[in-house]
């Protein structure tokens, strides 16, 4: 009991408990002030490195008799032998699965009975094993770990039973919304980046995985001048540094090869919509590449993303809970790693309101590029993150885990002893400047799980008309095309999946987001503007009049449609069909769109209009212009195989421009080209162009015949009849047709 | 008869040498909690423990309220009121609560269970006059504002969906205390339905907070950095003035009736893999049993050493995941297994292996060896929960709360270390019976009956 007298104090407690009367008689007041500040320290460490490069931080604590000791093996998903992902992940589950002179049973047993905990597991960039014992049991601990650590068995039997563990683990988690969208949003941002490849594997990688990939793994990543451990808790410094020393100190250092990766693409406008007619909600993920952990603006960059959805600020969750009750949560994150990182901005809300959701999320990333930020709204992000940090640093896992922060990042340890001035020093021009600088809204990757068929209409209706839909049963993150079926098409292609863009040693990275392949894309470009008669060739072009012999394809047969197109460039084009004897007319001006048909003539409905636009961005030759010109963002993404030929793939992309990909075929032609559009039910279709018979006109290099496929099926044919360049064309054409 | 008990005599004795041989023999005995309780004049609860170890503080309110205490036709409703408490109070703005909290460095939240409604913030030590203000205010004058009040049940609506209804075996809780129970509102979850949630009106949020939310039914616990003089005399400041309720707080909840017969049931669900439950009703927390169920829960599946670990998931590769804990709360609940069944094998042999599990405790107990590993275990998580100020405040709060007796915070360390393998075999024939037992499979749609 206290023991101090009470006083019974206010007669504010004898008061009748009404609502009226409670708001009557309670003070108006303002909050408290704080008490005397008291000083915040952060707590002894010690490091050393021992004689074979492992680099020891001790952290000691005596308020419990426990120790813990964390390894980290500077080796993740990012080693993974290519085609193999998933070995880092199956390796580290299989380190406590029996050593050269313990079984997996042993093993457990041995730890579960002394009271003591061992995991393992691994990331992108690093795979760890965490033991904690109680004090009376460090040694024990110790020998445990380094056995582990040093000696796993990687038996076969295990190997097997690891596999179909991870495999069914798989099974569910490809069920599970939530991790399909992080997964599928780290794809479309890293590309084929291993940031970008689920670290566990595929049911298909982990297939082929055999023992000697994991020996291999860990022969050449496990050595300790590419560790660091940490020991934490009821020991002193010296008992800690004897220990490693004893479980270490003989294991001889050696050479760490260097990684060899595909670079992350640059930011690209992609949306996919990952469909599950079952799901109530949609998983909605907002990302794109920015910055990796050891970069001068991290601390900029970091506020500035916790001014969007962090804590002590986050424009998301007020937006989007607090204002609208559209959520339970909205947040935006910086996760940044050793090679690269990305921003991703996440929630989840009812499949009525998934399109609102979406258009507040992307508005929240363009607000912040755009408005200088206030500094009471910087103030307070800096607020909560000094303030808060005596509360990182309670526990000596806490602590542990700041330092192996700073060592595995590589960053100088002073950084620890500065981080609140650090803090307070960012300025609203910093952040304008990083904004500015990492922040595209218009290049953002979009991921949305959910029922699709329910809400692609309200995407439509915000403004989001040019997305990729995949059932989620097919969807397949080591396909370029992200489904299963493509995969299948390019299974027999035998060139490495990676292709020609491997690049080996660690990334540089360039202050802004210059795309390290920019030269690769823009050397495909210019091949194949060449073929297509040179860029001169194509500027001279204003105008185009073309016959053609079309024909609708249809399950019930063939309907001729002779057509004219007539276009002036960049934002004119007419098209006169024939249908059965009757005239149809297509038109657009500039933004406007006419139909004329059997019902006379109209306003193309809103649909029709945005996709008349589309069109004329996508002509061949203003696109290729734009491209060549740096108007448009190139990637290049891994080949494919198609009918025999491995063709070159080269995406297109703009903030108005939605992505087209033209496959490339040996004599730098454009063989095909795919993109989605607005189809007349309102659901996104996949069309793709197929072209051949190309003919030299005015030196450009035109395809004569050309066939379209909407969703995989045949739709139209077309032959050209005639063309001609650069004859003059009544604008009158091109206006509302009488 | 009399040769068997001489091999079992043998038996034994070898059991005892092999355990002296290993490294740890007993337990490392934490060390215990220091605190100090008082209750203010208008019946609030005070728990106070200093920790200098950082200079931090950590201030919780327990209100003595969670969803066994809510009608029929209003599942979800303590939860949905614990996000009323975010909504403002006469001198905090909606929304308010959280932001003042960080924008000082600290962290809030609350969460609802079935026994009870915690709020929580942890802040830098010296703002401790901060945290007690703003509780006091909405304890005293929460406001309550229609249009706030239809947004914020929006925002629980969404919480259900992702919590329970969008993930694989969301819904598997819900589906088990559903079928196990008959009337007890455990039978509900605490998020509750979507028809009760869009039910609950206004009225009934000032209701329960006239209710409940008084400083009778609430108890506070602040552990961290600050002087307990200083603390007692900032909450008397604070929290002593918020009035007295006029009335008791209600205590009718309805008892379960005990089982009759085996209930069996087959149902579809959208997910995977087929899960197969197992479950038995109990006793509540703190009755003699629940020691012996806390161990059986180690000895079924604490780690990969542990019965269910190592036979159905390593040995025969039946499930992806499984295991087999007692859910012990307030009122008695349940103890249940739960198998993920590995594609290739079936639900019934996973039922099967489940069940055997339990019969084996039943009839042949569990050795001195496998007793003391769960109580080495045991004294292991006492440890490694107690390192926070909010794990300190957690177990103090519950033992106040739930037991009625804080002395229980530290006091339970010894009960299991006594606890007995005679212990451990009388509670598994007391509760693990077919006549109490809910059997369950869930199997992915369209592959049931």
């Amino acid at each position: 009991m206290l023991g101090v007298v009470l006083c019974a104090s206010a007669a504010s407690a004898q008061l009748e408990r009404t609502a009226d009367e409670r708001f009557l008689f309670w003070p108006a007041e303002s909050p408290p002030r704080p008490l005397a500040a008291r000083g915040v320290k952060f707590p002894p460490y010690d490091m050393r490195t021992l004689r074979n490069g492992l680099q020891a931080i001790t952290v000691l604590h005596h308020e419990q008799p426990a120790v813990s000791m964390r390894l980290l093996v500077r080796a993740g998903s990012v080693q993974d032998p290519p085609g193999k992902v998933g070995v880092a992940s199956l390796a580290a589950s299989l380190l406590d699965q029996g050593t050269v002179t313990k079984s997996a049973q042993e093993i457990a047993d041995h730890i579960d009975f002394i009271g003591g905990a061992l995991a393992t597991g691994s990331g992108s960039d690093l795979t760890y094993v965490n033991v904690v014992v109680m004090k009376d049991s460090f040694d024990v601990g110790m020998n445990l770990l380094v056995d582990v650590a040093r000696n796993p068995a990687f038996a076969a039997e295990e190997i097997e039973r690891q596999k179909q563990q991870a495999i069914s683990s798989l099974q569910v988690s490809s069920n599970d919304p939530d991790y399909v969208a992080s997964v599928l949003l780290e794809r479309l941002v890293y590309g084929f980046h291993p940031y970008g490849l689920p670290n566990s594997g595929t049911p298909e990688t982990l297939a082929a995985i055999t023992r000697a990939d994991l020996q291999e793994f860990h022969r050449r990543f496990f050595v300790p001048n590419n560790m660091i451990l940490a020991i934490v808790g009821d020991v002193t410094s010296e008992q800690a540094f004897a220990a490693a020393e004893r479980a270490f100190g003989d294991w001889p250092p050696a050479q760490i090869p260097p990684v060899t990766v595909v670079e992350p693409p640059p930011p690209t406008r992609r949306i996919v919509l990952v469909d599950k007619p079952d799901a109530v909600q949609t998983e909605i993920r907002v990302g794109q590449l920015a910055i990796p952990r050891k970069h001068d603006d991290y601390m900029a960059f970091d506020l500035a993303v916790k001014i969007l959805g962090g804590e002590g600020a986050n424009r998301l969750h007020r937006v989007l809970r607090s204002e609208r009750g559209l959520t339970y949560g909205a947040q935006a994150d910086t996760e940044a790693r050793k090679q690269a990182g990305h921003v991703v901005a996440e929630t989840d809300t009812r499949t009525e309101t998934t399109g609102e959701a979406l258009r507040l999320m992307v508005d929240e990333f363009a607000r912040l590029q755009r408005d200088r930020v206030s500094q009471t709204e910087l103030s307070d992000a800096q607020a909560y993150l000094a303030g808060s940090f005596p509360l990182t640093i309670e526990t000596p896992g806490d602590i542990a885990a700041q330092v192996l922060n700073v060592v595995f990042y590589e960053l100088p340890v002073e950084e620890i002893g500065t981080f609140r001035e650090r803090v307070q020093a960012v300025r609203p021009d910093d952040i304008q400047r990083v904004a500015r600088q990492y922040v595209r809204p218009d290049r953002l990757s979009i991921v949305l799980v959910g029922n699709a068929a329910a809400f692609v209409p309200q995407l439509q209706r915000v403004g989001f008309t040019d997305f990729e839909v995949i059932p989620i049963e097919e969807l397949d993150l080591m396909s370029a095309a992200l489904t299963r079926e493509t995969r299948r098409a390019r299974s027999f292609e035998s060139v490495e999946p990676f292709g020609p863009f491997v690049r080996s040693g660690p990334l540089a990275y360039a202050a802004q987001q210059v795309n390290p392949h920019a030269g690769q894309a823009q050397e495909l470009l210019k091949r194949v503007v060449d073929a297509k008669g040179g860029i001169e060739a194509l500027k001279k072009i204003r105008t185009v009049i073309a016959d053609e012999d079309r024909a609708i394809i249809t399950p019930n047969g063939r309907t001729p449609l002779p057509t004219k197109t007539y276009v002036i460039y960049p934002d004119k084009f007419r098209v006169d069909s024939l249908l059965g004897g009757q005239q149809i007319v297509h038109t657009y001006n500039s933004g406007s769109a006419w139909v004329k048909d059997l019902s006379g003539v109209s306003a193309a409905p809103a649909a029709m209009r945005d996709d008349f636009a589309a069109t004329a961005r996508r002509d061949t030759y203003p696109m290729l212009i734009a491209a060549a010109e740096g108007r448009l963002a190139l990637r290049v993404l891994p080949e494919e195989g198609r009918d025999g030929e491995v063709l070159k793939v080269l995406e297109v992309s703009g903030a108005e421009f939605p992505a087209v990909r033209l496959y490339i075929d040996r004599d730098f032609r454009i063989a095909r080209q795919s993109y989605t559009a607005g189809g007349p039910d309102g659901l996104p279709m996949k069309i793709e162009e197929v072209f051949s018979d190309y003919r030299t006109i005015d030196n450009v290099a035109v395809p004569f015949k050309a066939s379209v496929l909407s969703n995989g099926r045949l739709i139209i044919e077309r032959t050209i009849k005639s063309v001609a360049f650069n004859t003059r064309i009544d604008e009158k054409l091109f206006e509302q047709p009488l | 008869m009399r040769l068997t008990f001489r091999i079992a005599i043998a038996l034994a004795a070898c059991t005892v040498a092999a355990v002296a041989l290993a490294p740890v023999q007993a337990a490392v005995r934490p060390p215990k909690l220091q605190y100090q309780t008082t209750t203010l004049p208008n019946g609030l609860r005070l728990i106070l423990s200093e920790d200098h170890s950082t200079p931090i503080v950590h201030v919780a309110v327990w209100y003595h309220v969670g969803s066994k205490n809510e009608r029929p036709g209003r599942t979800g409703f303590a939860h949905l009121f614990e996000h009323m408490m975010f909504k403002g109070s006469k001198n905090v703005e909606p929304d308010a609560h959280t932001s003042i909290v960080s924008s000082v460095g600290g962290r809030s939240n609350a969460y609802t269970t079935e026994d009870t409604t915690v709020f929580w913030q942890t802040l830098p030590a010296h703002y401790l006059p901060l945290a007690l203000w703003l509780e006091a205010d909405r304890m005293a004058t929460l406001r309550v504002d229609e249009a706030a009040f239809r947004r914020e049940r929006e925002v629980v609506k969404e919480e259900r969906r992702m919590r329970i209804e969008n993930q694989p075996y969301g819904r598997l809780s819900e589906i088990i205390y559903d079928h196990a129970f008959a009337v007890h509102p455990y039978k509900h979850p605490t998020i509750g339905s979507m028809a009760d949630l869009e039910a609950a009106s206004i009225a009934d949020v000032r209701d329960f907070h006239r209710t409940y939310y008084v400083p009778e039914n609430a108890t506070v616990v602040i552990v961290g950095d600050f002087d307990a003089a200083q603390a007692l005399q900032l909450a008397t400041q604070y929290l002593g003035r918020v009035p007295k309720a006029g009335r008791r707080v209600p205590l009718d909840i309805p008892k379960e009736p005990p089982m009759k017969v085996e209930r069996r049931a087959v149902v579809e669900e959208g997910w995977p893999l087929p899960a197969v439950v197992v479950a038995y009703h109990i006793t509540y927390d703190g009755h003699p049993d629940s020691y012996p169920l806390h161990i059986t829960s180690k000895i079924l599946s604490d780690g990969q050493s542990a019965r269910i670990s190592r036979e159905l998931i390593y040995n025969r590769r039946l499930c992806l995941s499984a295991f087999g804990s007692g859910n012990i709360t307030e009122h008695p609940n349940l103890f249940f297994a739960v198998c993920i069944v590995q594609p290739g094998q079936t639900p019934e042999a996973a039922e099967k292996a489940l069940v055997a599990e339990f019969e084996k405790l039943k009839t042949e107990g569990v050795s001195t060896h496998e007793l003391q590993r769960a109580q080495n275990q045991f004294a292991r998580d006492y440890i490694l929960s107690r390192e926070t100020n909010e794990d300190k405040a957690m177990h103090l709060a519950h033992a106040a709360v739930i037991h009625n007796d804080i002395t229980t915070a530290d006091g339970e360390f010894d009960i299991f270390m006594r606890t007995t393998v005679a212990d451990v075999q009388r509670v598994a024939k007391t509760y693990f019976s077919e006549s109490n037992r809910v059997v369950l499979h869930v199997l992915p749609k369209g592959t049931g009956r």
